[in-house]
């Protein structure tokens, strides 16, 4: 049975893959609340608190696991000057630690597997350089650099790590964003000039989650072409 | 009692992990495996890769024998002033607080 943890799993992205990858994996959630009629196994958690992430895989006795998909993420659009200094903190640690911890808790498991595939969510953000994001940005290039190395760290197990880097898609996430700026970025940036789809997502993360992708790791795939 | 046959369970399993690694070359023949032989630094003798190994063996001996947590990765190990992966000798003692916890 190949287990793959996803977190952020109460909605948005994360929600979406999990319900999409239990076609083909043993999905297990990961999120603060689990979500209403959840058929999967769950752990209720806050990636960012170290303890939480690793009681509730001993209490599924989760020993072994394939892949971990790293959705957990949050975002706060305002211009440097005026983001608080707690938000930028709460960025990181969601964002940033989150990820770091959630890896740290189940490489042991993937490395008793023999094999895993890590899939951590970086964002077009980061190679647009989008004014009014430089907390957000920094706390996903951070994500980018953190995979690579630990993709070096860990292929001697057979594990790969790579991140994909959304475009903008209709989630919560960027809800709160004017859409001018949203229409701009696509048409000015974007070799092709759509919006993303939960479906290109969850293509990027089939590819990576596949056994014949042993040898594509440290690698980042930016939707739209940046 | 108890602790004392605890612990020295443990690091017959440890030396035992460890001697079986000679078979598969990550040790070599020559290097005599005793509860103080280095582990991690200039003199170590194994790599990361196997030590990382031997501390999951080490993490599944505990589960299955004593039903206990060898957290190995938790923050308290990894911010003790010397690492607690030094020896079999220091393995063996972080495993026992984890059953005796």
């Amino acid at each position: 049975m190949s287990y793959v943890v996803v977190t952020g799993a109460s909605r948005g992205i994360g929600h979406y893959l999990c319900s999409q990858l239990a076609e083909e994996y043993e999905v297990v959630g990961v999120a603060r609340n689990r979500p209403p009629a959840w058929d999967y196994p769950f752990i209720q958690a806050d990636v960012t608190e170290p303890g939480q992430l690793d009681s509730g895989m001993r209490q599924l006795n989760l020993k072994r696991v394939y892949g971990l998909v790293n959705c957990a993420g949050i975002a706060s659009m305002n211009l440097f000057l005026t983001t608080p200094l707690d938000t930028a903190r709460r960025i990181f640690e969601v964002n940033t630690l989150g990820t770091i911890n959630a890896c740290s808790v189940f490489l042991p498991a993937m490395i008793r597997n023999g094999s895993g595939r890590v899939i951590n969510f970086s964002s077009i953000a980061v190679k647009a350089g989008l004014e009014g994001e430089a907390v957000y940005i920094a706390s996903k290039a951070a994500v980018e650099a953190f995979s690579r190395v630990l993709a070096k760290e860990v292929g001697k197990y057979g594990i790969t790590v790579n991140t994909v880097s959304p475009n903008p898609i209709n989630t919560d996430l960027i809800a709160g964003v004017d859409g001018r700026k949203i229409d701009k970025l696509i048409n000015e940036r974007q070799a092709v000039k759509r919006k993303g789809e939960l479906e290109d997502v969850l293509n990027v993360v089939r590819f990576y989650l596949d056994e014949r992708s042993s040898l594509i790791t440290a690698q980042d795939l930016a939707l739209g072409g940046y | 009692m108890q602790t004392s046959q605890t612990y020295d369970r443990i690091m017959v399993f440890v030396l035992t992990t460890l001697e079986e690694f000679k078979t598969e070359e990550e040790i070599s023949w020559e290097v005599n495996v005793d509860a103080d032989v280095s582990l991690v630094g200039d003199n170590a003798v194994i790599d990361s890769r196997s030590l990382v190994q031997l501390l999951i063996a080490v993490e599944d001996f505990v589960d299955e024998e004593f039903h206990a947590n060898f957290d190995w990765t938790s923050d308290r190990a990894m911010s003790q002033k010397h690492s607690p992966f030094r020896t079999p000798r220091t393995i063996t003692e972080l495993a026992l607080e984890g059953v005796e916890s």
